[in-house]
């Protein structure tokens, strides 16, 4: 990770961007996360509780977050923006959903409890869709 | 993947054009995946060059590149720790999710 950012120093010219877009692994001690899933109703978004992910994504996450600050430390770039934003994944339907955690959202799985619900909410609601939000890191560095 | 669309409100467009200098850029995507952000944003740099490791995504990535970004899209299998660009080639270098 350290290498492929000495690397892209290295093909940037002078005082040109690096950006890192990652998943933020969150405030406290929490080892792994839960992504806040919702049914979309109109403009309304219904909680449905939770989707937990594997340990292992987190330890990714933290890996990257030390990258940045090595490379930081190094001094070959400066901070220009740090910031967090909610990126959206929209899906038509329950097995979409099922789809997307067997095929690339691997080692996800739906718990009973939050499949019930899901399958509850969008009896009434046929056309809802499912979103999960993930929140996303952006770091913007400059090439010194 | 069928019936999933990752940010439709492009949010992280926007964010990278808020926050970077994008605008009229040559950029370099490591991990560009299937290619999905790299169309994205393919309307407001100049270039861009998106760049991983998985063959299949990127002949995926190619298949899905609309004829009007063709000629300012480019992408190759090869690896962020390996870049055989030259020096000083790029204004932005974006790690989408590769870091």
């Amino acid at each position: 990770m350290v290498h492929a950012l000495t690397e892209s120093h290295r093909v940037l010219r002078p005082h040109g961007d690096v950006v890192d877009l990652h998943p933020e692994r969150g405030p406290g001690r929490r080892r792994a996360r839960r992504l806040p899933v919702y049914i979309a109703a109109g403009h309304r978004l219904i909680p449905a509780g939770t989707l937990p992910e594997p340990a292992d994504y987190y330890r990714r996450y933290l890996a990257a977050d030390r990258a940045v600050e090595r490379i930081l430390r190094d001094g070959l770039f400066t901070l220009q923006a740090r910031e967090v934003f909610p990126l959206r994944y929209y899906f038509r339907s329950l097995l979409a959903m099922e789809a997307t955690l067997e095929k690339e959202w691997t080692g996800m799985t739906l718990g009973e409890t939050l499949h019930r619900r899901l399958r509850t909410l969008l009896r009434s609601r046929p056309q809802a869709q499912i979103v999960v939000v993930e929140p996303f890191r952006l770091n913007v560095l400059r090439k010194r | 993947m069928r019936g999933l669309r990752t940010d439709p409100e492009r949010l992280e467009v926007r964010m990278l054009v808020g926050r970077a200098s994008l605008r009229g850029a040559r950029v370099l995507e490591i991990g560009c995946g299937d290619g999905r952000l790299t169309r994205r944003i393919a309307g407001t740099a100049r270039a861009v060059v998106g760049v991983d490791p998985d063959g299949e995504r990127i002949a995926r990535a190619k298949r899905l590149t609309p004829a009007r970004h063709r000629g300012r899209i480019q992408f190759e299998v090869g690896s962020g720790e390996d870049l055989r660009f030259p020096n000083r080639s790029f204004d932005l270098v974006l790690f989408s999710w590769s870091l």
